[in-house]
Formats: structure tokens, C-alpha cells, sequence
């Protein structure tokens, strides 16, 4: 039976929709939410998300926030009903020194706009207010408890080690119960700096601090529940910072042999460890969206080759910018996750990861050093996954037999090139120096099949060619060099590719570096220009056969 | 009652079914399907809502705002839950005891797509967008949404058996005039990107 996929999904569609509730008085609800976030402003203003604080100190910036890497210090809370006093370290011209996240009886945890700032609508962000992020309050505990806390969360800047900005809180609480697991949306109280000044734009950890006091239970007292370290990066929007501090382009890390990725000056060496896992192959990963601070959320979809895969990550996705083959911009640590919460997944389908970076060079023990110098890059992604079971095909053909595993697998791999521009953020790719051939984008050569194009393709191998990342991430390197995309090409869409580069690319299909052009005499002037010897240069049909 | 208000009551009295069938295909479940349309209606409306906006909230931007919100991730849940005590909101959560047997091999067939792929998937044969469309709602390339359309009828192939060939990916939508005519929903106007 062939299905018709229109119809069963309208079916599905009718079917959920006669399982979900009456829409009655949702109108309603929503203007009562509106009215809930009025009253308590700053509060609620992006889809009930987004924090926006009105600060005459800092009405100028816009700021975003990035995790920073944990501690290794213990936390400073003492955990339990005898917890110290509301925000000790965190005080104007104090050193907090290194501070840990609380973890009971909550915890303060810090969403950035990027998901809260949909392209869903027109209206622009007001210039008078800055955005900050959610800061959800949630009780780590198993019991609902009974919770006097601040309306606000403070939020302490600190820079050079020192506290120069703090809340202007307005002392009020509320009273409410914190369901465990459940985030409690937490007005920011602005910070305001030290010495009266406006806020300068730059970049500063911050920490965030609430008041809480437990009514009864195992978990009475009186908590100051400590968020963070983030770093907050305070962006100019058109008005001439009070004190313009950023610094020069800094010097990017030099080697570091010790270091292992994505630690800064880690060597960056192909090929990865175990070949069996990557990212699909470069699936949207040519057109990742940067938003204002510089920063990219990368979604990457595991690739397995040669058959199904079950398992679970073990680590976070690291990311890091990657320049002749050494780690210099890392935010990312990559640490490891909870297990348990993990359970075994065909990592084949419906597995997604999503990593977030920052363009801005490292040095040994910080992730901040100042802004990267001008050119191009490329972002390097790593996660380790534990595997639970493999059902791989036999040689011969036939049925593929599951086989319980336990081993642990690396997926490692490059993702795209970065360009960074004169003033140290990531910036479109300027391209190819004037005299060299214009390219044809892969999505426009696929979108518009042509008779036939000129495919030069610097180097391919198949998939589950154990040195697929060297060769193809290598050449990647040396079309980026020279300012073209390089985006990984199946070689299923350019049929005769795969025979004239005279890979086998066997049933899981192979991809290569390669650059699409018109004619071939655009191709011939490409490869004169190209100091690198290119594998071959195929004249054919390209598009990919996805039926 | 404000302009807003006023648009937004008339939303959700004459387009709520449509909107949460949209939701639902991407959630997989009415309760997470009620929650992501709460939220963007929340996200479109405090938008559109604000002093000096000249936006006018549509089912197009709600849309768009469900993808966006689905594909990013799964927050949705904690920030909607955030504030639920908030509005009072009770959930309800039916059985599917009366789901007919082929709904739930459809809806476990998608369960095994990544988000993206079954946003494609949606957005292409439920919304009987084009697959330029489809990109531009999901601000990606052309390419990615083929391949994510490609990987997505593999692995329903294989879940679900043979699918209609008429399903192409490049093709516009066979269903002639009164699918382009709800396809206009989403396509005009284009929101602002703020990325």
C-alpha cells in the first residue's frame, strides 16, 4: 500500500487536535499573563521570556550572555539551613574570587535570547531597554517548597577580578511555591556600576544572586542562591560608549601540545580517533546565523556510518575556532552530562546536538583574551557518545543483526569556515580575491539543475573511508583559505564524480571538497589559480538524486 | 479591548484547530502541542503588543513562531511551565485510546525524525509550502531543506513502507489553487529577522 503523506498527516493533524483542550479563555489567559508581566517590571517582555530592564546606566548596550567554563572551586554556599548571608563576595570592589553555581535548594539558570528573540515578528526591540536573559529560578529539590524569594535576581559585574557593578534592588519579595523542576521566570535587577558611572560596553563575568528563604521542610533557611559565572557582553547600539575599552586584537595562542580540544592551543589533529561517528555532513552548517554578541548556537545531527547505532552522549558538545590546526577561540567546555538522563537513542535519527561559540581568541586559562584578528577560521565540534548496541550489515548483504556494545565513540569533525573581520567579529565571508572565478552555491546548483556544470573537486573519499576526515576536512582548509565555501558535496549529486575520482564510494555514499562553476573555463582558471593540486575536475550534471 | 487583544481573540476563535494541528504534528503530543502555541502566541502578541509597534500579529507570524520555538529546542517546556502558576492555566492530558491504528504508526514514524527534519516534513506536506519556503521559515539553505526532506522520506519509507511519489521534493504543491491559497498564510508578510 502507498501512503499518502498529505492526508495521514491531516488526519494525524485532526486527531491531535480533538485530544487537546477547548481554546476557551485562551485569549484571555494570554492578556492576563501581559498584565502579570506589566506589574512587575522589568520583567517579562519578549514571549514572556526575555528579561528587559530600562537602566539609565546602561540604556545604551545590548548584552548577551554566555556560559562560562565551571570552576573547579567548591561552592561558596554552605548547603543546608545554616547558609551564610545574602551575597557575601558579592559586593562593590570585592573579589568573589571563584564562585560556583548553588545547587540546593535551587538553582538560578540563565536562558539567552537566542530562542526568545524569534524572527516571528516585526517589532523591534525597544532602543531605550536592553535585553537581558531568562534567569529561571528552580527548586533542585523532590518536594514543592514553600519559598519567601526577592522579586528580583541580582546581577553583579565584575571585571579584572573585581566587582564593578551592582543590583539596584527594590528589597520586595515574593511569596510562592517552587515545584521541583519547575523554573519560575526571575526579574534581572539592573546592575548599576560601582561608581555611578554608565556602564562602558565590553565584556564582564557576571553572577546573579537571589534571596530565598525556605518555609518548613528539610530545606528551611535562608538561601542566597548564586547563578553564574556568565559572561555578559555589554554591545554598544549606536551611542558612543562612555569609555570605549576594547582591546586591540589580541595574539592568538600559540601551540600547546599538552592541551586537548577544545582547550585552548590544543593541536587540532585528523583523522578523529573512531571514524564511525560524525556530523552529518554539513547539513545547514554553511549558513550559520551570528547573532549580535558574536556568538553561534550550532545544530549538529549525528552521522553513523554503515548501519544503525544506538547510544547516549556522555559529554556536551565542545565547539571551538580552529586556525592552522590550533584551538584559539574556545567557549565551549565540553563536560561531561548526566547519564542517566540520557537513555539510548538510535543515534541515526532523532538525535540532535547543539553547541554555542564565541568568536573571540583564548588564552590558557581564560576563554576571553580580547577579539580575534582578521581572517578566516574554521569551527571544529567534538562529542563523546557510549554506544549500547550495532547493527551493521553483513558484507554479503542481508538483514543488518543487532549486537549489544558497550564502548565509547567519538564524533569529531570540522563544520564550517569563519571569517572574522577588521573590528573582531564574524562577519560574512568577503569570498574570493578579485581575479579569481565566481563559484556557483551548492543550494543554487541544486536548485537549478543545469545541463552540466564544472565541478572541480580538490579531494573526496567515501564515508566510511577510516581517513574521510583528514582528507575531506584538509581540502575544506585550502578552498576556505582562499575565501570559497568549500561545503562538503555528496558525491551522489554529481553522478559521474564518483567513478571519474575513482573512489568506491560504497553504499554509504562518499563527499568531497569542491567548488561548482559555470563553464569549464572558469574551472581551468580556478585550478591555475590554486597553489593545491585539485583531485579532478568533472564536467557533468549536478544534482542530487534524493528519489 | 485593545487592538491587540481584539486580533488576537479572533485568532484564536477562528484559526485555534489549525494552529494546534500545525503544533501538534511538530510536538507529537497534545500537551506539549497546547504549550507551544501558548507560547507563541505569546512571543507574536507581547511583540505586536508593545508601545509604537507597528506590527500586525498573523497566523503566519504564530507559525513561524512555532517553528522556530520547536526547532530550537525543547526550553519551550520550561518556559511556558515558568509561568503557568502564573495565569492559572489547568493542563489537560487526553488518552489516545481511541487514536486508529494507522495515526499511530504515522505519528510514531515521525517520532524517529530529528526536529528539523520533521519540521521540514510538515512545513512541505502538511502546510504544502515550497521548499524555498520552507527554507526561508526555517532560515536555512534550499539544500539543507532537501536533504533534511530526503532523510526525512527515507526513514518514513522505512517505518511506514511505500509513500506517494508525487511527493517531490522540488515540486510546488499538487493540490492546485486552494492549497496556494493557504500556503499565502504563511508566506506573506516576512517577518524581521533579529539574528
Amino acid at each position: 500500500m502507498t501512503r499518502n503523506l498529505r492526508d495521514e498527516l491531516s488526519a494525524l493533524a485532526d486527531e491531535g487536535v480533538g485530544q487537546m483542550s477547548a481554546p476557551d479563555g485562551l485569549a484571555e489567559r494570554m492578556g492576563a499573563l501581559f498584565a502579570h508581566a506589566r506589574r512587575r517590571r522589568p520583567v517579562i517582555v519578549v514571549g514572556a521570556t526575555v528579561l528587559v530592564l530600562a537602566s539609565a546606566g546602561a540604556a545604551a548596550a545590548g548584552i548577551a550572555l554566555l556560559r562560562d567554563e565551571p570552576p573547579a572551586f567548591p561552592d561558596r554556599i554552605t548547603q543546608g539551613a545554616a547558609a551564610p548571608q545574602a551575597s557575601t563576595g558579592l559586593a562593590c570592589g570585592r573579589a568573589p574570587g571563584e564562585l560556583q553555581p548553588s545547587v540546593v535548594p535551587m538553582e538560578l539558570v540563565a536562558e539567552d535570547p537566542e530562542g526568545v528573540q524569534p524572527t516571528a515578528f516585526a517589532a523591534p526591540l525597544d532602543p531605550e531597554e536592553r535585553s537581558w536573559p531568562t534567569v529561571w529560578a528552580t527548586s533542585t529539590t523532590t518536594a514543592d517548597l514553600a519559598v519567601t524569594m526577592s522579586d528580583t535576581v541580582g546581577t553583579y559585574l565584575v571585571r579584572d577580578g573585581i566587582v564593578v557593578a551592582a543590583p539596584d534592588r527594590a528589597g520586595t519579595t515574593t511569596d510562592t511555591t517552587a515545584s521541583p523542576g519547575v523554573g519560575i521566570a526571575t526579574p534581572v535587577a539592573p546592575p548599576v556600576m560601582c561608581d555611578g558611572s554608565a556602564t562602558p560596553a565590553g565584556t564582564y563575568v557576571a553572577y546573579g544572586s537571589l534571596e530565598v528563604t525556605v518555609h518548613g521542610g528539610d530545606s528551611a533557611g535562608t538561601y542566597d542562591i548564586v547563578g553564574g559565572p556568565w559572561t555578559v557582553v555589554l554591545e554598544s547600539t549606536g551611542e558612543a560608549s562612555a569609555t570605549p575599552d576594547e582591546p586591540p586584537a589580541s595574539v592568538l595562542p600559540a601551540l600547546d601540545p599538552s592541551a586537548t580540544f577544545p582547550q585552548c592551543g590544543a593541536p587540532v589533529v585528523a583523522p578523529r580517533p573512531d571514524p564511525e561517528i560524525t556530523w552529518t555532513g554539513g547539513y545547514g552548517l554553511w549558513d550559520i546565523p551570528v547573532d549580535p554578541a558574536g556568538r553561534s548556537t550550532v545544530s549538529l545531527t549525528p552521522s553513523v556510518f554503515g548501519g544503525t547505532v544506538t547510544g547516549y552522549p556522555t559529554t556536551t558538545t565542545a565547539l571551538a575556532i580552529v586556525k592552522d590546526g590550533v584551538v584559539v577561540g574556545t567557549s565551549m567546555p565540553g563536560g561531561p552530562v548526566g547519564v542517566a538522563a540520557s537513555p539510548p537513542t538510535d543515534l541515526t535519527v532523532g538525535s540532535e546536538a547543539a553547541g554555542t561559540v564565541l568568536y573571540r581568541a583564548c588564552s590558557p586559562g581564560t576563554a576571553d583574551a580580547g577579539p580575534l584578528p582578521e581572517g578566516r577560521y574554521s569551527l571544529w565540534a567534538s562529542q563523546t557518545f557510549h554506544l549500547t548496541e550495532r547493527a551493521v550489515s553483513p558484507p554479503g548483504g542481508g538483514p543488518a543483526v543487532p549486537q549489544v556494545v558497550d564502548e565509547d565513540a567519538l564524533a569529531f569533525a570540522r563544520v564550517t569556515t569563519v571569517a572574522i573581520g577588521p573590528e573582531g567579529g564574524p562577519v560574512v565571508d568577503p569570498g574570493p580575491a578579485a581575479g579569481w572565478p565566481a563559484a556557483i552555491p551548492e543550494d543554487v546548483a541544486l536548485a537549478e539543475p543545469a545541463d552540466a556544470l564544472a565541478v572541480v573537486w580538490v579531494d573526496a573519499a567515501a564515508l566510511d573511508d577510516p581517513s574521510y576526515g583528514a582528507i575531506v576536512g584538509e581540502a575544506q582548509e585550502k578552498l576556505a583559505s582562499v575565501g570559497y565555501a568549500g561545503a562538503p558535496l555528496p558525491l551522489m549529486c554529481q553522478a559521474a564524480a564518483a567513478e571519474q575520482l575513482g573512489i568506491a564510494a560504497g553504499p554509504n555514499g562518499g563527499t568531497g571538497a569542491a567548488v561548482i562553476f559555470a563553464t569549464r573555463a572558469e574551472a581551468d582558471a580556478f585550478v591555475e589559480l590554486f597553489e593545491h593540486p585539485v583531485r579532478a575536475v568533472v564536467e557533468a550534471d549536478v544534482f542530487c538524486h534524493f528519489s | 479591548m485593545a487592538d491587540w487583544e481584539h486580533d488576537l481573540t479572533e485568532l484564536v476563535r477562528t484559526r485555534h484547530r489549525a494552529l494546534a494541528g500545525h503544533a501538534f504534528l511538530l510536538c507529537g503530543n497534545a500537551k506539549d502541542a497546547e504549550d507551544l502555541v501558548q507560547d507563541a502566541l505569546v512571543k507574536v502578541y507581547e511583540a505586536g503588543r508593545r508601545p509604537g509597534s507597528t506590527a500586525s500579529p498573523t497566523e503566519a507570524y504564530v507559525r513561524r513562531a512555532m517553528v522556530t520555538l520547536y526547532v530550537d529546542g525543547y526550553r519551550r517546556r520550561r518556559r511556558w511551565s515558568g509561568v503557568r502558576h502564573l495565569v492559572g492555566q489547568r493542563e489537560t492530558q487526553r488518552s489516545r485510546d481511541d487514536a486508529t491504528v494507522e495515526s499511530i504508526a504515522v505519528a510514531t514514524a515521525l517520532e524517529a525524525l530529528t526536529p528539523r527534519q520533521r519540521a521540514c516534513v510538515v512545513l512541505r506536506y502538511f502546510d504544502d509550502l515550497t521548499v524555498p519556503q520552507v527554507a526561508e521559515e526555517l532560515d536555512c539553505a534550499v539544500g539543507t531543506v532537501k536533504r533534511h526532506l530526503h532523510d526525512a522520506r527515507k526513514h518514513l519509507h522505512d517505518l511506514l513502507g511505500p509513500i506517494d511519489e508525487d511527493l517531490d521534493i522540488l515540486g510546488s504543491s499538487p493540490e492546485g489553487p486552494a492549497h496556494d491559497a493557504h500556503r499565502m498564510l504563511h508566506v506573506a508578510p516576512t517577518p524581521r529577522s533579529t539574528s
